[in-house]
């Protein structure tokens, strides 16, 4: 989980040439991250995920948005 | 010369009346003597100046309050329950005498465990209203208490143990929207815990069982949520945390780090611990380092680091288990 972030990390901010694709690969990789720490018992990990979800918001793809949407119609 | 013959006068009678109101709480003291010694305990902490108020936690009285509060089949239950109260109403009023509240409830003359002993909150509520300075001193008792709870037996030492463990706690979601001066006490109780959830502290005695140390890194995990939750600039102290492990793991000031790392998940810390450091440096701190900040010291702190055939989880399984929430 380290190493996707560290690529999340190289996207967003390290790479000034990163092309577009590059950065909505970023952008799912860390909506997984995200949701998986969403799913964990740990009231930490969701507060966490809840706030960083706040600042990526306006980032995500159309894919994120469509994981997001297969969970809830997943619980549903 | 007038000065000084008259404060060592002073002294003495201070020093006096303490022995005479030790003396009213004597194991072979009748009932009515400590109900008298109570009530001088009580309009002691009501109106005596701290100074004096902070010498009267004798060994005498404490132990009788302890065994009074225990059970409410005890005579002077209520009276006792009484002299807690005003101990509590004292701190309520002067934050800074926690630190003597503190230190005669489970120092020397009280017991570690107080609160437990009576069935009672008093010391939780006065730690949780203890002012910057008396936190500071009471955050050293009770680390302390976590390194040489007073016992040998591994049972009553995780008891203590665990039962200070939420003393912080209850302190750090007490506090942690203050800011201000207690920023740097709640990173100091952070610390603490840290340096028994990660190291094996030669200075432990009994040594901590792996139960506890778990037990511990929750609670490292509940104080930051309190942070996330109520703190306008959690990720300080997130980073001050993992920073802290780090520093600890590279000087082994408290003993050898307790968590197997394989070269794969070392190379992948040092690399995190690199883009953590750049960020902090950024003069636009901005969300970005709460993100990193937050994210990172998670995946440090998690339980999952500790397992040495920990299964890397491709991006497919994780969606999985989040789809089985």
């Amino acid at each position: 989980m380290l190493d996707e972030l560290a690529f999340c990390y190289a996207k967003f901010w390290g790479d000034k040439k990163s092309k577009k694709e590059d950065k909505s690969d970023a952008s799912n990789a860390l909506v997984e991250i995200l949701l998986s720490f969403a799913s964990k018992p740990s009231q930490l990990f969701r507060h966490m995920s809840e706030q960083v979800f706040g600042v990526f918001a306006e980032q995500i793809t159309a894919d994120g948005l469509q994981s997001l949407i297969s969970v809830s119609d997943l619980k549903s | 010369m007038s000065t000084y013959k008259e404060e060592k006068r002073g002294r003495k009678k201070e020093f006096h009346s303490l022995q005479c109101l030790d003396g009213l709480f004597a194991a072979a003291s009748s009932d009515e003597r400590k109900y008298w010694g109570f009530l001088v305990f009580m309009k002691t902490l009501n109106e005596a100046p701290s100074q004096f108020a902070s010498q009267i936690f004798t060994s005498n009285l404490v132990r009788c309050l302890m065994n009074q509060m225990a059970s409410k089949e005890r005579y002077l239950n209520r009276m006792a329950d009484r002299a807690a109260l005003t101990i509590k109403t004292r701190v309520e009023k002067e934050p800074e005498f926690a630190a003597a509240a503190a230190q005669g409830l489970m120092g020397p003359s009280g017991s570690a465990n107080f609160d437990q002993l009576t069935k009672s909150t008093t010391v939780e509520s006065i730690v949780v209203q203890a002012g910057p300075a008396a936190l500071k001193s009471i955050v050293d008792l009770l680390a302390g208490f976590i390194a040489v709870p007073g016992t040998e037996e591994a049972g009553a030492a995780a008891s203590i143990r665990n039962y200070i463990s939420r003393l912080f706690v209850s302190t750090v979601k007490a506090r942690s929207a203050a800011g201000g001066e207690f920023q740097p006490l709640l990173e100091e109780i952070l610390f603490v815990l840290v340096r028994f959830a990660y190291f094996a502290d030669e200075t432990a005695k009994p040594p901590l069982p792996q139960t506890s140390q778990e037990l511990f890194r929750s609670k490292i995990n509940l104080c930051l949520n309190s942070f996330v939750h109520n703190n306008k600039d959690p990720a300080g102290v997130a980073y001050a945390v993992v920073r802290r492990i780090r520093n600890l793991q590279n000087t082994d000031e408290h003993g050898k780090f307790i968590i197997d790392m394989d070269e794969t998940i070392s190379e992948s810390v040092d690399a995190a611990f690199k883009s953590l450091k750049k960020l902090s440096s950024k003069v636009c701190f901005l969300f970005n380092i709460h993100i990193w900040c937050f994210l990172s010291v998670c995946i440090y702190v998690s339980n999952k680091i500790r397992s040495n055939t920990k299964t890397k989880k491709t991006r497919a399984s994780r969606h999985s288990d989040c789809c089985t929430l």
